[in-house]
């Protein structure tokens, strides 16, 4: 699957998850430290949402279906 | 609206949940339903009038429609990833657990499969009818977890926008 594009994770603004949980599972799936996660999570809270990755394609979808298993609004989208 | 009654608060080894019994109970039909809407082919959810989930993968497409740019990139997707999507092995596990004896300590990796499956629930009473007030519920639940399993995580908005302000004085 891999033919070394960058694929871009998508997570989209909705209003139904919550700062807090967003904040965790950016930590927790996607690898970033406290204050990236941080920064990601309010710039998606206050626009219509972020790229929080830019990984080869395999991994970019696994981050993908992770946040969507955990309810979150998340999508992939080619790089450059 | 009356917050429910549900807890949950670091133990050593994991977190300790507990609910009420309408909660558990309630909360349990949801979560057998969700087990049942992921099993294939299977063929009889009413969503939101006007639509209709005829099938498991209809289904997905309706809770994870526009994963990528266009409808078939889309498909592509949620059909390579179907089995992570409509995990029925998983759904099963926490209900065993939800719908068990109270009060009940979950390892960390419980409490993410627990925050993962209600955010599935979520979505899923997003589709169908006399939902509403259970849609926000999930996400309360899953905030109380977050904050039991990861206590330093960032809380409320006011709260991140000061420690936003704070870093660039």
């Amino acid at each position: 699957m891999s033919s070394g594009e960058r694929w871009r994770v998508v997570l989209h603004n909705d209003d139904v998850n919550l700062i807090p949980v967003v904040h965790y599972l950016l930590r927790k799936i996607c690898g970033h430290d406290w204050e990236t996660a941080r920064d990601l999570t309010m710039t998606v809270h206050h626009t219509s949402g972020a790229a929080v990755g830019v990984h080869d394609r395999e991994t970019a979808e696994a981050i993908t279906v992770e946040l969507l298993r955990h309810g979150l609004s998340a999508g992939i989208r080619r790089a450059g | 609206m009356t917050p429910p009654d549900f807890s949950a608060h670091p133990v050593d080894g994991g977190v300790r949940v507990d609910m009420s019994k309408a909660i558990a109970w309630g909360w349990g039909r949801g979560l057998r339903l969700l087990s049942k809407s992921y099993r294939r082919g299977n063929p009889f959810y009413a969503l939101r009038s006007p639509r209709w989930v005829l099938t498991q993968p209809s289904l997905l497409r309706h809770m994870y429609g526009d994963v990528a740019v266009s409808r078939q990139e889309s498909r592509a997707f949620r059909r390579r990833h179907r089995n992570a999507l409509a995990d029925r092995e998983l759904v099963n596990r926490v209900r065993a657990r939800w719908t068990g004896a109270r009060p009940i300590v979950l390892t960390h990796a419980e409490v993410d499969d627990w925050i993962a499956v209600l955010g599935q629930l979520r979505v899923f009473y997003e589709l169908v009818p006399f939902t509403r007030n259970a849609i926000h519920w999930a996400s309360h639940f899953q905030q109380v977890l977050v904050m039991a399993v990861a206590p330093d995580t960032l809380s409320e908005p006011v709260a991140a926008e000061e420690a936003a302000t704070d870093q660039t004085d």
